[in-house]
């Protein structure tokens, strides 16, 4: 079935389409969990959006002030949907407050019209569905059977996730709101855990997402220091990053709490990448001395990977 | 007794080199080189004296001269521990040196022994086969763990066609090592055996250990080349990667020795060729401690402004002997 059409076709669409977005945000307004809170713009709730592959779970879709179905959007795939906001429903309390940040670089022109949806996690699953699933037979014994049967529950669900994403959501996006749906305004983003599965996604799906924004990327994948996982993690990159010439990535990192870990396992992703074709125009990498592993770390630097990712012209391929 | 030892040391050398004259030719393993990438005189040492093993002949690699480095009042009445050291050639005498320059270890052993900080040690210099450096230093099981593309890349560019470190190996440990334990007073255990060697050579040293966890009891890299490419192929742009160090680190990950009965030591400076290092050094200090090395065990030291040259590892070479030779 195709589910893609444009705003002018709209009418001509199957009622069910239009239907079945409004039951799923009728469905979330019953839910309990509240809407969050934004500055500008307007948040929509898909769900708890059923699927074939993962455990439902809530959908936000932020459109920034003034949508139109006249004009075309960006889109801007988030992980953690619950803590993008104002944070009332994040385990933390604090949210990233990416409606704010979105709505301040519009106005400034820096950035091209864009959707933002956010994914939430569903807690119990988080790390099974985060957690790159064909990195985990790269993970040298012991620690790979540790690691799947206490930090993923015993099975890996990533590849499930982002079936979900790429087969379910997407379309259903496309189909109800006016987005621009080519892999050159199709983006994907994450911290800490979300960042790995965004890595993950746009290296499983390069023809889907054009560029990938990175903050706090967890490389240990587990919550000690060590070296199994990310060396099995860059060794899946090496194989199959996307291709330097039609892909952009942003990463960063803090310095403080989990932060300081990632610092020798960034540098050698950032050595990896440059050997992989990737340049200062269509990769960047950055540090954050001070700043640790939370919403509000990332709340402060918001304004970096939107502007990368997001930016009114992109780069001209080298 | 000792003098009996020693005329028979000294019979071994002389029939050695009689066999190689009368013999046409040791099996040569790459084509030949002119000049050979090896003085053809024996250095001269300002402590201690040095025995040459004039083309000691080998099965599995091309014949060479080894330099077996005796310290001051040498006596096969005592018992001395081993360190064999890659690029021989570049050891002892800056005057017999392509550059001029020399890691002048014996003086830096010799005064530590006296210090009484070390154990009595020789050390046996095995030099580098020139061209093909690449082909002998760079280890083999490593670079199978390259992507494909990579590795062959790495053996038409850097090692002219030729694998042999596993080669040189063998001839290490089936050759050398009962040779040198023959005729010289040695302490022959795991305990008592080290090997050392920068760049490159750094490299093969760690790869000796973990290849043979029963014959050494220490290895030594300094400046150590997880790089991998040479230098000629492009500073800095082409000699830096992430493909070759990924391959180390997964095969260190499989074969580092288990803690407890081997000592290590990695350092690196921070110019030049070094300056790349320090990001694939720091994963594999993580990666050894992860294994559950002890800082006893396990020494891995950063030396601000230190670049890529023997002047450089003479400067702290001492620091690198201490750790492996340091007393129990």
């Amino acid at each position: 079935m195709n589910l893609r059409f444009t705003d002018s076709d709209f009418l001509w669409q199957p009622a069910w389409v239009a239907i079945a977005v409004c039951a799923l945000m009728l469905a979330g307004c019953s839910t309990t969990p509240p809407m969050p809170v934004v500055s500008a713009g307007k948040v929509e709730r898909l769900g708890p959006m059923p699927s074939r592959y993962v455990e439902p779970r809530l959908v936000d879709v932020w459109l920034p002030e003034g949508y139109s179905p006249e004009k075309r959007y960006a889109v801007l795939y988030v992980h953690d949907g619950q803590a993008l906001f104002d944070g009332a429903t994040s385990m933390s309390k604090q949210g990233w407050r990416i409606d704010t940040a979105m709505t301040t670089l519009l106005k400034k022109g820096r950035i091209r019209d864009t959707l933002v949806v956010g994914i939430w996690n569903t807690n119990d699953a988080r790390h099974a569905e985060y957690f790159p699933q064909k990195v985990v037979p790269l993970i040298a014994e012991p620690q790979r059977t540790t690691f799947v049967q206490f930090a993923l529950q015993g099975q890996p669900r990533a590849d499930n996730y982002l079936k979900f994403l790429v087969e379910e959501l997407k379309p259903l996006i496309d189909a109800g709101y006016a987005t621009r749906s080519d892999a050159a305004n199709t983006f994907i983003m994450g911290s800490s855990m979300g960042g790995i599965i965004s890595l993950y996604a746009i290296s499983e799906y390069p023809r889907i997402f054009g560029a990938v924004a990175c903050m706090s990327t967890h490389w240990i994948g587990s919550f000690e220091a060590n070296t199994a996982i990310p060396l099995a993690t860059l060794q899946y990159l090496q194989d199959h990053m996307p291709d330097a010439g039609t892909h952009r990535i942003y990463m960063d990192r803090g310095s403080t709490g989990l932060d300081a870990m990632y610092s020798v396992h960034q540098s050698l992703a950032n050595v990896l990448l440059h050997e992989k074709g990737y340049t200062d125009t269509n990769f960047q990498t950055l540090v954050f001395e001070g700043a640790g592993h939370s919403e509000t770390d990332w709340s402060q630097r918001l304004d970096k990977p939107l502007s990368f990712l997001l930016n009114v012209s992109p780069p001209a391929k080298p | 007794m000792s003098t009996l030892h020693f005329a028979r040391a000294i019979f071994f050398l002389v029939s050695l080199m009689a066999s190689m004259t009368t013999t046409t030719s040791a099996a040569t393993i790459t084509p030949p080189q002119t000049p050979p990438p090896w003085p053809v005189t024996t250095p001269n040492v300002t402590v201690g004296s040095i025995q040459r093993i004039d083309a000691f002949p080998s099965k599995f690699i091309d014949p060479r001269p080894i330099d077996v480095w005796l310290p001051a009042g040498y006596s096969p009445a005592r018992r001395y521990a081993v360190l064999y050291m890659q690029d021989g050639q570049m050891l002892f005498d800056a005057d017999k040196t392509w550059n001029k320059s020399a890691w002048n270890v014996h003086e830096a052993l010799s005064k530590l022994i006296q210090a009484g900080k070390v154990r009595d040690t020789i050390v046996v210099g095995i030099p580098n086969n020139g061209k093909y450096r690449y082909s002998e230093y760079y280890p083999e099981k490593m670079l199978a763990m390259a992507p494909q593309a990579r590795s062959d890349d790495y053996r038409r560019r850097a090692q002219w066609g030729f694998a042999l470190a596993d080669a040189y190996l063998k001839f290490v440990v089936e050759e050398l090592k009962p040779t040198i334990d023959e005729h010289f007073a040695t302490l022959s255990d795991r305990a008592n055996t080290f090997v050392m060697g920068s760049s490159m050579g750094g490299l093969i040293s760690l790869y000796t250990l973990c290849e043979y966890p029963q014959v050494f009891g220490g290895a030594a890299g300094l400046s150590t080349h997880w790089v991998g490419h040479p230098g000629a192929w492009g500073y800095p742009n082409k000699v830096q990667n992430a493909s070759l160090p990924l391959a180390a680190f997964s095969y260190l990950q499989a074969h580092l020795p288990r803690p407890g009965g081997h000592r290590l030591y990695l350092d690196h400076g921070s110019i030049g060729l070094d300056s790349l290092y320090g990001v694939h050094q720091e994963f594999v200090d993580q990666l050894v401690k992860d294994h559950g090395y002890s800082a006893r065990d396990f020494s891995s030291q950063v030396f601000e402004g230190a670049g890529h040259s023997e002047a450089d590892w003479a400067a702290r070479v001492h620091i690198a002997l201490l750790h492996l030779l340091g007393k129990p």
